[in-house]
C-alpha cells in the first residue's frame, strides 16, 4: 500500500484527503502543531515538526513515505504565505535526499493571475502572472517555480503540481465561501467575472487520483461549470453590494468593520476579471469527473451559513 | 451656397457623407433628383425618426417579444445547471438586451441582411468592417444571425481587450454573446464549434473620421491566425449604415483611451445633450455576408508573411462595401 505523508495535516483539505484515502493508501501527517486526526475512531499517526527543522528530516528518514503531499498553508497571514515558498523548497530538497518517489504540490489556479487580457479556460501552458500583479500570491508562484525546477532536476521523482479553481465546501476562513454567502458581499460595480467553483471533496479525490496515477507535470483542476460572480453570490444565499472602484478603495476598511465581506486577500482584480481554467489534461490522465455539481455546491453553501460567518 | 453644395453639406454633415465623395458629387440636379437626394439628408432623417417611433407601438413590441423569444428558444446553447454556457451566455439574461437590440434592428436601423445562408453549420469566423463610434454594428450583425438565421446562430462578438477593464462593457456584451478577444479565447471558441464575429480594423476602424467612411483601415492578422489554427472558414461581412449613425465632428481618442471607452465623439448633440446626445441617427443598415474565402497560410508565420491572405479578406470586404454603397438608395 502506498504510504503518503501529508504536510499540513491540520488543514481541512488534508483531513478530507486522509478520510478518502482510508483503505486505499496509508496516510501519515505532519504539521507545526499537534492536531489529532481520527477516522472512524482510529487516530491517524501525526508528527509535529516545522518544515525547515531537523526533526522533519528525522521523520522522513523514519517513515520513508512513497509520496509527499505538500498542501497550502491554512493561515493566510503574510508571514505564513511568505514562508510557504522557502518551506516548499526545503521540503523538495528533503524529498530528493530521502528518495521519495513522488511529490505533489497543491497550488491554486489563481497563480495565473486575473488581468484585462486574461483568457478564459487557460491551459497549463499559460504564464503565471500573479507574481507581478498579485503580491499575496507571490509565494504560491515561487513555490510552483521551485516545484517545476525540481521536476527537471530530478527526473527520477514524479513531481506534480495541481492548480485547482476556487475551492468551496471547506473550513478555510479565507476561502471564497466567506464572500459568496455574505450579506453584503462586496463587488465592483460594472464587473461580473465568470468564476469556477470546485468542491473540496472533489479536490481531495483529485489529489488521490494524482497519487494513484503517479502524475508528472502541471495540471489544472476546473469546477463543474462556470457562472458569473453575482449569480454565484445570489445562489449561495448572499447579496451583493456593488460599489464603484474608487469608493471601494476608500471605504474597504470601514466596510469590513461593518461586516461586509471582501474578496479573498482583498484582491479587487478577483472581482473584476475572470480566472477560469481548462482541466482537459487532468481528466485525460486520470479519468476524473466531478461528483459535486454546481447545484449541489450551492445547496451546501446555503445550508452552512454559520461556517461562512466564522 | 448653391443647392448642390447645400445638399453636399447635409450629406457630409448630418449624414456624415454617405457614399457620395466630394469629387463625385453631381453639380446639376433636376427637381426629382433633388427630392430623391433629400431622402438621404435632413428630410429623410426626420422621416426615418418618425417611421421608427411609429414602429415602436405596443403591438410592434409584442411581436418583437415573440420574435426574440422564439429565436432564443431555438438557439442551440450548451448550458450548465444554471443555464449559463461556458462563456457566460444565458438565454434568460439575453432576453432584454436582445429585445432592445431587435427593436433597433427592426425599427430604428431597419436592417436588411443577405447572405445568412453562407453561415456554415459548424465553426466559422466573420470578418466585418467597423465604424460609427459606438458598436451598434456588432449588435446588429449578432441580432441578424439570431433573429434571421435558420437555425438561429449566435456569433460570439470579440470584444477589444482595451475595453475589458471598462465597467459594464464585458457584462453587457456577454449578454449578447460577447467574449473578450484574446488569441486563446478565439482558438477555444472555434475549437468548440462556435462562430466568431471579429472586426479586424479594431478600434481604429470604429473611430475613423468622416473622410475615411467605408474605407477600410489596416487589418490586424489576429483573426486570420485564429481561423488558420482552428481550420475555420473566414466569411467577409460588409456593413453599410453604421458610419452615419453618429455624426462625429471629431473624436477625443486619447481621452477615450484613458477612460477605457471605445470612442468619445464630439457631435452636434454630444456632449451638449449629455448621454441623450449619443442616441444614434436612424441610418438604414444593410449587411451582406459573403461566401467563405479560400485562405492559405501558417498561423505561426509572422504578420508580414500573413499580409497576403489578410489583404485578400480586406479587399473582398472593400469590394462588397463599394457595391452596396453603389446600390444604396437612401442613407436614412
Amino acid at each position: 500500500m502506498t504510504k503518503i505523508l501529508l504536510s499540513g495535516i491540520a488543514g481541512g483539505l488534508a483531513q478530507r484527503v486522509v478520510r478518502l484515502a482510508d483503505g486505499q493508501f496509508e496516510t501519515i501527517g505532519v504539521d507545526r502543531t499537534s492536531v489529532p486526526v481520527r477516522i472512524e475512531g482510529r487516530e491517524v499517526r501525526t508528527w509535529v515538526a516545522k518544515p525547515q527543522s531537523r526533526r522533519m528530516d528525522e521523520i522522513l528518514r523514519q517513515e520513508q513515505p512513497d509520496a509527499l503531499l505538500l498542501l497550502p498553508p491554512v493561515a493566510s497571514s503574510p508571514d505564513a504565505l511568505a514562508s510557504f515558498a522557502s518551506e516548499t523548497r526545503h521540503m523538495l530538497e528533503l524529498a530528493a535526499e530521502h528518495a521519495i518517489r513522488q511529490v505533489l504540490l497543491v497550488s491554486t489556479a489563481r497563480t495565473y493571475g486575473e488581468a484585462r487580457d486574461t483568457s478564459l479556460y487557460m491551459d497549463e501552458d499559460a504564464p503565471l502572472r500573479a507574481a507581478t500583479t498579485h503580491p499575496a500570491l507571490r509565494a504560491r508562484v515561487e513555490a510552483e517555480t521551485a516545484a517545476l525546477a525540481f521536476l527537471w532536476q530530478h527526473p527520477e521523482i514524479r513531481m506534480a503540481v495541481l492548480r485547482p479553481a476556487a475551492t468551496t465546501g471547506g473550513s478555510d476562513s479565507d476561502s471564497i465561501d466567506t464572500l459568496l454567502g455574505a450579506t453584503p458581499a462586496v463587488t465592483l460595480l460594472g464587473f461580473d467575472p465568470l468564476i469556477q467553483l470546485l468542491h473540496e471533496e472533489d479536490l481531495a479525490r483529485a489529489i488521490l487520483l494524482a497519487v494513484q496515477h503517479r502524475l508528472n507535470g502541471t495540471f489544472n483542476l476546473a469546477g463543474p461549470g462556470a457562472l458569473p460572480l453575482h449569480r454565484a453570490i445570489d445562489k449561495a444565499g448572499g447579496s451583493a453590494l456593488s460599489l464603484p472602484e474608487p469608493l471601494l478603495h476608500l471605504a474597504s476598511g470601514l466596510l469590513e468593520l461593518c461586516g461586509a465581506r471582501m474578496p479573498p486577500g482583498n484582491d479587487f482584480d478577483f472581482l473584476r476579471f475572470p480566472c477560469t481554467v481548462d482541466d482537459a489534461r487532468f481528466r485525460a490522465a486520470t479519468g476524473f469527473n466531478h461528483q459535486w455539481t454546481l447545484p449541489d455546491i450551492f445547496t451546501q453553501l446555503r445550508a452552512a451559513p454559520l461556517l461562512r460567518a466564522a | 451656397m448653391d443647392s448642390a453644395r447645400h445638399l453636399h453639406a447635409i450629406e457630409g454633415g448630418a449624414a456624415s457623407a454617405g457614399r457620395l465623395k466630394r469629387t463625385e458629387f453631381p453639380q446639376k440636379l433636376t427637381l426629382d433628383e433633388l427630392r430623391s437626394s433629400a431622402k438621404s439628408g435632413l428630410a429623410g432623417l426626420l422621416g426615418a425618426v418618425s417611421e421608427s417611433i411609429d414602429g415602436l407601438g405596443r403591438r410592434a413590441l409584442a411581436e418583437l417579444q415573440t420574435e426574440v423569444d422564439t429565436a432564443l428558444m431555438h438557439l442551440s446553447v450548451k448550458a450548465n445547471g444554471f443555464g449559463y454556457d461556458a462563456w457566460g451566455f444565458h438565454k434568460g439574461e439575453a432576453r432584454w438586451p436582445f429585445l432592445a437590440s431587435a427593436g433597433l434592428y427592426r425599427h430604428w436601423f431597419r436592417t436588411r441582411i443577405d447572405g445568412l445562408e453562407n453561415l456554415p453549420r459548424g465553426r466559422f469566423l466573420l470578418a466585418a468592417n467597423h465604424g460609427g463610434h459606438l458598436p451598434f454594428d456588432a449588435a446588429m450583425l449578432a441580432t441578424a444571425c439570431v433573429l434571421e438565421g435558420t437555425p438561429p446562430r449566435l456569433p460570439r462578438v470579440m470584444i477589444s481587450e482595451a475595453l475589458s477593464a471598462t465597467p459594464g462593457v464585458t457584462s453587457f456584451a456577454r449578454s449578447l454573446g460577447g467574449v473578450p478577444f484574446t488569441p486563446a479565447n478565439a482558438r477555444q471558441l472555434l475549437r468548440r464549434g462556435e462562430g466568431l464575429l471579429t472586426f479586424p480594423e479594431g478600434l481604429t476602424g470604429l473611430t475613423k473620421p468622416a473622410s475615411a467612411h467605408y474605407r477600410l483601415a489596416q487589418f490586424s492578422s489576429a483573426f486570420l491566425r485564429a481561423a488558420l489554427e482552428s481550420d475555420a472558414p473566414v466569411l467577409p461581412v460588409a456593413i453599410v449604415g453604421s458610419e452615419e449613425q453618429i455624426p462625429a465632428i471629431f473624436s477625443l481618442r486619447q481621452l477615450a483611451a484613458r477612460l477605457g471607452l471605445p470612442s468619445l465623439p464630439i457631435t452636434p448633440t454630444f456632449p451638449l445633450l449629455g448621454p441623450l446626445g449619443l442616441i444614434p441617427l436612424p441610418s438604414r443598415y444593410t449587411i451582406r455576408i459573403g461566401a467563405p474565402i479560400d485562405l492559405r497560410g501558417d498561423a505561426h508565420d509572422d504578420s508580414e508573411a500573413l499580409r497576403g491572405p489578410v489583404e485578400k479578406v480586406r479587399e473582398k470586404i472593400q469590394t462588397m462595401l463599394e457595391d452596396m454603397l453603389d446600390k444604396r438608395q437612401s442613407t436614412f
